[in-house]
């Protein structure tokens, strides 16, 4: 018997209390995402091979704080979807719009940090075409800063679905989708984190 | 019950953990270690990174067993791509 959420509410490892949360497609989706992206992490690090000191010279000079603090605040709202979305499951409303309030901000504040970032090295005169590190840094932070904005809508709208008095299963499965496509952009950044800011 | 009750929940202990990781992970980056080594490193507490992500957060940790496989079997295949890929690559003049 287990009590994944440390609540009381013990729970057996059989088949019958294993769920697929969310709707089927997000997970489809989201796997398809994790695929790409791998294949995008593969072919930096092949590509890094071919021109090591470029890369390394390239890597040092990132602000290695920009891409700490990033990651905090995105842990940090995974954290509290996650928290969020337990808590609608177990029908509690009480801190569920403010933790999302709380995930939203969050993410506003990466986006924040990412204008500051590349404001910083755009007039320092690095740009897409600086060189072949600096190409993968733009394009991949770049797709993933889109993820973000589409996440934080996402966000938004599962805030307010989930601020109705009583949610639905469908609903809760809309929350749960929601939830998984954010979980998805902290993911991808921990990895782009590591490979452009921290592997020398 | 109470000592249940001061037990963080699994969620917060996951975060914990993912914050201790990555503090880890930065301050590697520029130690006096050998590079290669510290990168090996970096790349494996990344993908780790994403397992407990996948597991606590996403909840694949209690989805149907053959999606959990799949996802675990993805990040094995996945760092052995990149730590190989990494491992084969010159090292940068210091």
């Amino acid at each position: 018997m287990i009590d994944p959420d440390n609540d009381g509410n013990v729970r057996s490892h059989s088949a019958s209390h294993r769920h697929l949360p969310g709707e089927p497609g997000i997970w489809v989706m989201v796997f398809s995402d994790m695929i790409v992206f791998s294949i995008f992490f593969a072919t930096f690090l092949a590509h890094r091979a071919e021109n090591v000191e470029i890369f390394e010279r390239s890597r040092a000079e990132m602000e290695r704080g920009y891409g700490l603090l990033n990651t905090v605040l995105l842990l940090t709202s995974s954290w509290l979807v996650a928290e969020a979305v337990s808590r609608v499951r177990k029908e509690i409303s009480t801190g569920v719009r403010p933790m999302l309030m709380g995930a939203i901000m969050c993410g506003f504040a990466f986006v924040i940090s990412k204008v500051f970032e590349y404001g910083g090295k755009i007039r320092a005169g690095i740009t897409l075409n600086t060189n072949e590190f600096y190409t993968f840094y733009y394009m991949f932070t770049g797709i993933h800063l889109l993820h973000v904005f589409i996440g934080i809508g996402v966000l938004v709208f599962i805030m307010v679905l989930a601020s109705k008095e009583r949610c639905s299963s469908a609903g809760v499965s809309t929350i749960e989708s929601g939830a998984i496509f954010w979980h998805l952009v902290d993911l991808l950044w921990v990895v782009l984190f590591a490979l452009l800011y921290l592997v020398r | 019950m109470i000592i249940q009750r001061l037990r963080p929940n699994r969620v917060s202990l996951a975060w914990a953990i993912l914050l201790m990781l990555t503090l880890i992970s930065w301050e590697s980056a520029d130690s006096a270690s050998p590079a290669r080594l510290e990168g090996l490193m970096v790349i494996g507490i990344a993908m780790f990174k994403v397992r407990i992500i996948g597991l606590q957060f996403m909840d694949i940790g209690l989805t149907p067993r053959r999606l959990r496989l799949g996802f675990e079997i993805g990040i094995v295949v996945v760092s052995a791509i990149l730590m190989s890929v990494y491992a084969l690559s010159p090292m940068a003049p210091r």
